[in-house]
């Protein structure tokens, strides 16, 4: 565009820069050189938030793929494929971990291989408690031994005998519990089983005991209630009641080591634990003789010691007979007992009296004669085993002590299965590759997830974050919802400009302070009201409620802009009508703003599931695996066990030492994927509603 | 109304009737109207019971615990504030001989802890002062001193401020123990029943006092693992330093944007793009056939402005934690890590000494049967193992290239690599054919004699089978190298030694940019809506006068605009600053003394301190939870109540 001169005076920098002004002026010469790059800069300012959005699905999708293509690994016993032939063409190789279909594929070393077989050769231990053993499943027929640590009753053994089972007693060893004071107590060394009685439940004060005794506290440090060792302690002691225990409110705790370090630590302080326990601190700390006896291997043998009882195993004798791999495992049992025991801490049995059942063992199978020798990776088969947890630990040694031994699960495989793959030299195997990988309809339908066994359903996750987000909804959306109203149709001018800036205050408050509200506050308010025995301290409920505080001020924020844009006309209608400010807000105005505010409940929603610290703190750090079970037990008031969500896994699992190369690195971002799904989905319904029903006044 | 059966009539209730309708309409209407007033009062309530119980808790009564009262260690009744250097050492020397060097360690060392026994003490105490002799030892050398406690004792007195050396009493001599704490209520109105739960529980608790967790030593000490010293100095250092970054990034970028929406996208060559596609998609007789949704597709696609303007809004709806992952995948450890861990700058990028690669080749030399000589070249104890001068130097500069972290060495180099350079060095006449054949059988032997992958296999395990994998080709490495497999081997762990470091992305910068990335929309959507306040005729002027168009919006839209755009960055900052579930899922360490000290180094931030004392399970780490939690409050705040004074300037200047 060329403007035509007027013919202007010359100026003094027309001069300086030798420039005609008749010239004509050319207005595209002005500098304009950057206009257009400016422009293409500012574009790629805006498209870095594409960039963005396309970065979060991409690393998503990836590192989801990689989630669901992996493969697992499970290490093997390379002894086994050493032994066999390198021509061999089917091998029979035990291995660890979990079951194996057949037909899928192993690789050992290099190779791949079919299964053929896979027997699990699996011993099943479960704690149930002695009497819960023998009655749901031991006289049923259903395990094969029970852990007891009392001898059978008459009861159970009528059961038994109804049954068809006939139990076999085997006595493996004998537990006692140690009553210890400080090692600078000298006076209360020796107790009757009265003066126990006392020190543990009503005396406050040492000379309560006996009158010569320091006027001091005595301080108590005892198992917790839940340990075998309290319930024994108890029912020897306190048969009646065996609370009373607990009414001086001693300091529980389930860790003996810190019961040992109180003990010590406190001059005037009395505890009592497992008797191995205190051999290992014997130097630390002084025990109790109970009517003159002190605990050691011959009192606790003579049962003279009053704190001591019987560790049992029974077996159907049926299974002894029919099953090689039970006979087994007793005679293993019997054999090693003795070498393990004291590690688990329990007094022996006497060689004789092993020495006694083992040939009643050998009288009852090889009539008499010596027990055959067995190989054990020559045996299959599955023990099932209950009962007492005292005897547990011990029959879980021997049992992991038996596989190392070589009953361990086997697996049959046939070589040069897959082409793609070309067998070469057999060599040692030190793997077997599970041909089991996460797909994705285990993602969705499985219900439990929990990484380290390679169970990776999402369900528990989304629960935990649909309850959290149900709660939060129920506090949010009617106060929220109210709060809007108030602002903005009762509210006067200057309230209304004092209150919105304290939402917004609610509303700037980060995340964590809320968490802190949750746990330090609203966790104990709720133990208060509804008990401490229903609400656990990580809960849904407590997380949930906060959550919703948290998202009031933005639902009522967004609704009361929605209400405010309602013209007043049609307040003035109603009003013209004859109705009421109530009438009027709840029939005309709620209506009228009513796809704002659905809107404003979608981004709620999606806030409380997106929402992530305040879960992190107070709704508890671990997936509700069991929701059916809890739900049974509990009905409604699961809502006061604690469940991770979503958001909280994500935060809790890459909060720790996360490796970057691990399936677990992998499992957070499906979550995320499906966590990002979800909010992004109800985002754009909101924004559809927002844009589609708006009333335009 | 049930008499209201013509509906052409005008029902009208009898007098009674309207009566009893209106008392209860009335009626409901109070219900309701308390339901809002109760709705607004649980918001204000829950804002205030929140204050209260953080103040309840940042605030409060302990008992304390000595396990040596100052008075003991001092004779003469002095104060240890007013002990010399020499005597608060000789304190620690004689109670705690045996945490000298941990002491050392911690307070003096300037190098990695790793490398701290190694060292020698001029490089764990640059420009220090050392005992007479020492200053070439390494710490390793002088703990075999016969008076290595005094050397220790004679380097705290002589290199720390007395201060420090006081406080190192107090932690580790005095252990002044917080045993129990009570809130602020308590305290104030159950005084004498505290007096009596301690006198019952904690009988040997020296004393009650206040105790104020939130004081100046709390906001200049770092991190501890005791509550009562624990300060949060490192972590609004980080804070802080974290907020200027994100600031530098997205300040521009996303004021760009803003313009970019509300200035140049109607009718610019993408605009007019967008319309091309659509009219083609409508009117093409060979497009016209698609389905409805695929040409809504398209056309949402090829209308980039307005998919910028969608995907803003979209990501403002965006959970935080997503943008953690999206932080831990790209700046932590994927496309950007040469940056965000400032290899790409040369930050923290230093060759390993001399010394280091020495001990390390020492080390293995010694595995493989082999020596170094006495001015440090490798040499061997027998004929065939002797190293020529080529392998020795080769060798030697391998080292020292892996050992540098670079934008070509990231460290962890795969165990096929390592095996190639070894090679490389020790057998540099070699052709590259026979290098790589060596290698390939090497590599072949010990798979199948291990049976597992190259890079899963360690090769000290192939080391321990190194017969059944030396057989077949022992001939051709010694022919090749002059060395066995084995010191092929050796070497070849010293190289995987040195070669494994930690190229660090879990920085500042890395937590900066993902924050960035987070409020990036919000500052958009801020600026766009205070472009949108500036009046349009303030354009038209400027066009009007002959300005361009970037003219018009540098010299008048953006300054009339700039109120609003710094009140929306403000709000958007004091977001950020809050921000916890994104900065845990990069990788804010919970536990750190240093201050960060470039945009390069580790960090962590306010949030993160709370979410860990939120945590922990012993009442302490509530009390300094709530006191980290004012500090927080406070920054926020502050930054709010400067948005909301420039909101206010700006709304009365229009």
């Amino acid at each position: 565009m060329t403007v035509p001169s007027e013919g202007r005076p010359e100026t003094l920098v027309d001069r300086a820069l030798g420039r005609d002004p008749n010239a004509p002026i050319d207005l595209r010469r002005k500098p304009r050189i950057f206009e257009s790059a400016i422009q293409y800069f500012l574009f790629a300012c805006g498209f870095l938030s594409v960039m963005t959005t396309l970065g979060i699905v991409l690393v998503l999708l990836s590192q989801s793929l990689t989630f669901f293509s992996r493969v697992t690994f499970e290490p093997t016993n390379r002894s086994l494929v050493q032994a066999a032939a390198p021509d061999d063409t089917i091998l029979r190789v035990s291995a660890t971990g979990g079951p194996l279909d057949e037909a899928s594929v192993v690789r050992i070393s290099n190779e791949r291989m079919n299964v053929i077989e896979f027997l699990p050769n699996a011993i099943d231990i479960e704690e149930t408690g002695t009497g819960g053993g023998f009655r749901n499943f031991f006289c049923l027929g259903e395990t094969d031994i029970n852990n007891a640590s009392r001898p059978i009753s008459d009861e159970e053994r009528a059961l038994c005998e109804e049954n068809g089972v006939n139990p076999l007693e085997f006595q493996v060893g004998t537990d006692a519990i140690a009553v210890v004071v400080n090692s600078a107590n000298e006076f209360a060394t020796e107790l009757t089983t009265e003066e126990v009685q006392l020190v543990f439940s009503e005396a406050e004060l040492w000379s309560d005991v006996r009158a010569d005794w320091p006027a001091e506290p005595i301080m108590r440090f005892i198992p917790g209630e839940d340990s075998g060792t309290y319930d024994f302690f108890a029912e020897t002691f306190f048969e009646d009641d065996s609370s009373a225990l607990l009414a001086l409110d001693p300091v529980t705790s389930e860790d003996d080591d810190q019961l040992e370090r109180n003990i010590r630590t406190n001059e005037f302080g009395v505890g009592f634990f497992g008797y191995s326990y205190y051999i290992n601190n014997a130097d630390d700390l002084n025990v109790v003789t109970i009517d003159g006896v002190e605990p050691n291997r011959e009192t606790v043998d003579d049962t003279s010691y009053l704190l001591s009882r019987p560790l049992f195993i029974y077996v159907n004798e049926q299974s002894l007979l029919e099953r090689d791999e039970v006979a087994a495992f007793v005679n293993f049992y019997l054999t090693n007992v003795d070498d393990v025991i004291e590690d688990v801490g329990y007094f022996p049995e006497p060689q004789e009296d092993l020495d006694a059942a083992q040939q009643s063992l050998s009288d009852l199978i090889a009539e008499g004669g010596a027990l055959p020798e067995v190989d054990f990776s020559d045996i299959h088969g599955d023990i099932a085993v209950a009962g007492s947890s005292t005897v547990f630990p011990l029959t879980r040694r021997i049992a992991n002590d038996f596989r190392d031994a070589g009953f361990l699960p086997e697996l049959e495989v046939e070589r040069g299965s897959d082409p793609q793959f070309p067998a070469v030299a057999h060599s040692v195997g030190t793997e077997v590759e599970r041909g089991e990988q996460a797909t994705l309809v285990e993602f969705f339908t499985n219900t439990v997830w929990q990484p380290a066994i390679f169970e990776f359903g999402i369900f528990p996750l989304i629960y935990g974050t649909l309850i959290t987000s149900i709660i939060a909804m129920l506090v949010a959306l009617p106060l929220g919802l109210g709060a809007a109203i108030y602002l903005s149709e009762y509210a006067p001018t200057n309230v209304r400009s004092t209150l919105k800036p304290i939402l917004e205050i609610l509303a700037g408050i980060p995340t964590v302070v809320y968490g802190y509200f949750a746990l330090t506050f609203m966790t104990p308010l709720l133990r208060s009201i509804f008990g401490q025995e229903v609400v656990q301290i990580f809960n849904s409920a407590s997380a949930g409620i906060v959550v919703g505080i948290l998202i009031i001020p933005l639902v009522s924020s967004m609704s009361e802009d929605a209400l405010r844009a309602v013209p007043r006309a049609l307040r003035e209608a109603s009003y013209g009508l004859g109705a009421n400010k109530q009438e009027t807000t709840l029939k005309v105005v709620l209506p009228a703003a009513l796809s704002g505010i659905v809107a404003a409940f979608i981004v709620a929603i999606s806030r409380a599931i997106g929402e992530t610290m305040i879960v992190a703190i107070a709704a508890g750090s671990g997936p509700l695996n069991n929701i059916g079970e809890v739900f049974g037990q509990r009905g409604l008031g699961i809502v006061f066990v604690s469940a991770e969500t979503m958001t909280g896994h994500i935060a809790r699992i890459s909060g720790g030492d996360l490796s970057y190369d691990s399936i677990d690195y992998n499992s957070i971002f499906a979550i995320g994927l499906t966590l990002f799904v979800i909010t992004f989905i109800l985002n754009i319904i909101s924004r559809v509603i927002i844009n589609r029903f708006r009333e335009a006044y | 109304m049930s008499e209201n059966k013509d509906k052409n009539t005008l029902y009208m209730p009898s007098d009674e009737e309207f009566k009893q309708g209106l008392a209860r309409r009335h009626q409901r209407g109070n219900i309701w109207r308390a339901f809002y007033y109760f709705s607004i009062g649980v918001a204000i309530v829950t804002l205030i019971t929140l204050f209260v119980s953080i103040i309840n808790d940042a605030f409060g009564a302990i008992a304390t615990v000595e396990s040596i009262p100052p008075e003991q260690l001092v004779e003469d009744g002095r104060s240890l504030a007013e002990l010399s250097n020499e005597e608060l050492a000789a304190i620690l020397q004689e109670n705690v001989p045996n945490r000298l060097l941990v002491i050392v360690r911690e307070n003096l060392s300037r190098v990695d802890p790793t490398l701290f026994t190694t060292s020698t003490l001029m490089q764990v105490i640059p420009n220090g002062t050392y005992p007479d002799g020492t200053a070439e030892l390494t710490i390793n050398q002088i703990r075999e001193l016969d008076n290595s406690v005094e050397i220790w004792t004679q380097l705290l007195s002589d290199n720390l401020a007395q201060p420090s050396l006081r406080q190192l009493v107090e932690r580790e001599v005095v252990e002044l123990q917080v045993v129990e704490s009570w809130s602020l209520f308590d305290s104030i109105f159950n005084w004498s029943s505290i007096q009596a739960e301690r006198d019952e529980d904690f009988p040997e608790a020296d004393l009650v006092r206040f105790q104020s967790w939130l004081d100046a030593d709390f906001l200049v000490t770092p991190m501890s693992s005791t509550p009562a010293e624990a300060g949060i100095r490192t972590a609004i250092l980080g804070t802080l330093f974290t907020m200027i970054i994100v600031v530098i990034f997205v300040l521009p970028v996303g004021v760009g944007a803003a313009i970019y929406l509300e200035e140049y996208a109607t009718g610019n060559i993408f605009d007019v793009f967008a319309v091309r596609v659509r009219q083609a998609l409508d009117t093409n007789p060979a497009l016209r056939w698609l389905p409805g949704w695929i040409k809504w597709i398209i056309n949402s696609f090829a209308n980039l402005n307005g998919l910028i303007e969608t995907n803003v809004r979209n990501l403002a709806g965006v959970p935080s934690i997503i943008y953690g992952m999206l932080g831990l995948a790209i700046f932590v450890r994927g496309l950007f890590l040469p940056f965000t861990s400032g290899l790409f700058v040369g930050y923290n990028v230093s060759e390993p000494t001399d010394q280091r690669i020495v001990n390390i080749i020492n080390d293995v030399m010694d595995e493989a049967d082999l020596q170094l000589d006495a001015e440090g070249a490798f040499a061997g104890p027998g004929e065939e193992s002797v190293l020529t001068a080529a392998q020795a130097e080769g060798l030697y500069a391998e080292f020292e290239r892996l050992g540098t972290p670079s934008l070509t060495n990231q460290g962890n180099l795969s165990h096929d690599a390592l095996l190639g350079r070894i090679l490389q060095r020790l057998a540099p006449d070699a052709s590259n054919a026979e290098r790589n054949g060596l290698r390939d059988d090497l590599e072949e032997n010990i798979v199948t004699v291990l049976g597992e992958d190259i890079e899963q296999v360690e090769f000290s395990e192939v080391l321990t089978e190194i017969d059944a994998v030396s057989e077949p080709i022992e001939e051709d490495v010694t022919a090749l190298t002059g060395l066995t497999t084995a010191q092929v081997i050796s070497l070849t762990t010293g190289l995987e030694r040195i070669n494994t470091f930690n190229i660090n992305g879990r920085t500042i910068l890395a937590a900066a940019l993902t924050l960035g990335l987070l409020i990036l929309p919000i500052i958009i959507i801020n600026s766009q809506e205070a472009l949108r306040a500036v009046p349009f005729a303030i354009r038209e002027g400027s066009y009007g006068l002959g300005a361009t168009r970037w003219q018009t919006i540098y010299k008048n839209v953006l300054p009339s605009a700039v109120p609003g755009i710094l009140t929306g960055t403000i709000l958007a900052l004091s977001r950020a600053i809050g921000e916890t579930a994104p900065v845990i899922v990069v990788g804010a360490s919970t536990f750190l003394l240093t201050d960060p000290d470039s945009p390069f180094s580790q960090f962590t931030v306010l949030p993160i301190q709370i979410y860990n004392w939120t945590a922990r399970p012993q009442d302490q780490f509530r009390n300094i939870a709530a006191a980290a939690i004012i500090v927080l409050l406070i920054m926020m705040l502050t930054l709010n109540a400067v948005a909301i004074f420039l909101r206010n300037r700006y709304s009365t200047q229009n």
